[in-house]
């Protein structure tokens, strides 16, 4: 009986695939010729539902790279957008001030603020003695940056070390700025209106006495460090989870402040005028504000609102 | 109801609908063509929605014209089989001709229209009468054309109990063909 129903199986599959069975077995002769009856009926049927989605998916992937060259070309804006955006602020936020640029470059040692240094005790942050011997020990007195090994989502202009400490640290080590404006013309030490000239800044003049690491009331930074150099301060908090959060200092660009009080004298008056920018590409979220002539920012996967909510608490705590 | 070249606009503007209407309706035939050129039931699968991709791809440059869109896929069908051939280096099976006769073109000599469409009523008067399971068998398994193990999946029973179904349905309609006098005793 098994076989007879297997032979019957096998021979529909024949018939199914355009083969002619041979038998020798009338009954399975007799079910055969119905079946070749209704199979060549032009009967239609609809696939069974698990064949029609599959098939079904396969053709809307057919029309979706019909429709790609446009997409694509779309998505190529986008990013280039992106990377625009970025390139400008890297630009904006990375080049220091002609007011920054000192004469003479003599590296001061760096400045913690002494309530972050108490905070970031040993006793207090057993975890990360590393992060707050880095505050402890004494600095370097040279143009090298502190070690930041471990932070990484800052632009990488702002963390650049000079490759000498003879050479003035300069923005325009940056790889788009043209190479004559790597070398230092002493004219342009002497007269601050040639630093307003086209040329960048060859060297900088460091407040890091007016840098204070901000704190962020209710937490601790995970590593906290200061660019000898350019007195930037950045921390950062839950490193290597999705609230990691970098928190950036610097001295606000007198550039800036300058091009401000010729065409929008309020700008750089205004404290805690918060500007923000997020890039969907690398998800990433940045908030810019100005507390007290310095220039805050803050980066992380927190929604511009959250970062805007974290930096009016940095307002709030007045050094 | 929606014409084919509708259908087509529809799927074009990305209508899932309307593609899932027109896939519906060619699957069959193109899968039972495809079955036959190949022999092989896995592989006849896999080119049906590889014809279908390619179909839609170049959606473009299909022109509303008179041959249908079955037709279209068939040559999309026939040129990817040819592929799969030299690829393996491989020569076609001989089937039976006449069986792989109006396959896609189903029918279009009008004096077996009428014929058949007699034929078709009748034998789908038949099928309404077998209970569910055994019509969904003969549905999946001789209709369609899908092997065993897929028409298992479709209905959720069985290989074994797909055996057994499709036996005892083929039985079921060859009585009622006998009753009617459309088949002979033997």
């Amino acid at each position: 009986m098994t076989d007879k129903i297997d032979n019957l199986s096998e021979s529909l599959d024949k018939m199914n695939s355009g083969q002619i069975s041979e038998t020798a077995d009338q009954e399975l002769a007799d079910l055969l010729e119905v079946a070749a009856l209704f199979h060549n009926s032009g009967l239609t049927v609809r696939p069974p539902e698990h064949i029609l989605s599959a098939t079904v998916q396969r053709a809307a992937d057919g029309l979706t790279v019909q429709k790609r060259p446009h997409r694509t070309s779309r998505i190529y804006s986008g990013v280039l957008g992106a990377v625009a955006a970025l390139l400008i602020f890297v630009g904006i936020h990375g080049f220091p001030s002609p007011q920054e640029v000192a004469p003479i470059v003599t590296p001061e040692p760096q400045i913690v603020s002494p309530i972050l240094a108490a905070e970031l005790q040993p006793g207090v942050l057993p975890s990360h003695d590393a992060a707050s011997s880095e505050l402890h020990q004494p600095l370097p007195e040279s143009n090298q940056v502190t070690p930041e090994s471990s932070v990484s989502p800052l632009p990488q202009t702002a963390r650049q070390a000079p490759p000498s400490p003879s050479l003035p640290p300069s923005p325009s080590r940056l790889p788009s700025a043209p190479t004559s404006s790597r070398q230092a013309p002493s004219p342009a030490r002497s007269s601050a209106t040639s630093m307003k000239s086209a040329q960048p800044p060859s060297t900088e003049q460091i407040s890091p006495s007016r840098l204070i690491a901000l704190r962020l009331p209710g937490r601790i930074p995970e590593t906290v460090s200061q660019d000898s150099t350019t007195g930037i301060v950045r921390q950062v908090f839950d490193r290597g989870t999705p609230r990691e959060l970098v928190i950036t200092q610097r001295i606000a660009s007198q550039y800036e402040k300058d091009a401000g009080s010729q065409s929008k004298p309020t700008i750089a008056r205004e404290t805690g005028n918060a500007k923000s920018q997020s890039f969907q590409s690398i998800n990433t979220n940045i908030v810019t504000i100005r507390i007290n002539e310095q220039e805050v920012t803050l980066e992380g996967q927190q929604t511009i609102q959250e970062l805007t909510d974290l930096a009016e608490k940095l307002k709030t705590w007045n050094p | 109801m929606p014409s084919e070249w509708e259908l087509i606009e529809k799927a074009k503007a990305g209508d899932r609908d309307a593609l899932g209407e027109i896939v519906a309706d060619c699957w069959q035939p193109l899968y039972r063509f495809i079955s036959y050129k190949t022999g092989n039931a896995d592989e006849a699968q896999d080119i049906v929605q590889e014809t279908f991709f390619r179909a839609f791809r170049s959606l473009g440059s299909y022109q509303k014209s008179e041959t249908r869109f079955l037709t279209w896929l068939g040559r999309i069908a026939t040129n990817l089989i040819t592929d799969e051939w030299r690829k393996k280096d491989r020569t076609p099976i001989m089937n039976d001709i006449s069986m792989q006769q109006n396959i896609l073109t189903n029918g279009e000599d009008p004096s077996e229209v009428v014929v058949n469409q007699e034929t078709k009523e009748m034998l789908a008067t038949l099928l309404t009468k077998l209970p569910d399971d055994q019509r969904r068998v003969i549905e999946l398994r001789i209709l369609a054309g899908l092997p065993v193990k897929d028409t298992a999946i479709a209905i959720n029973r069985s290989e074994a109990a797909i055996k057994m179904l499709q036996q005892r349905a083929l039985k079921n309609l060859r009585e009622m063909l006998l009753d009617r006098g459309a088949l002979e005793h033997k």
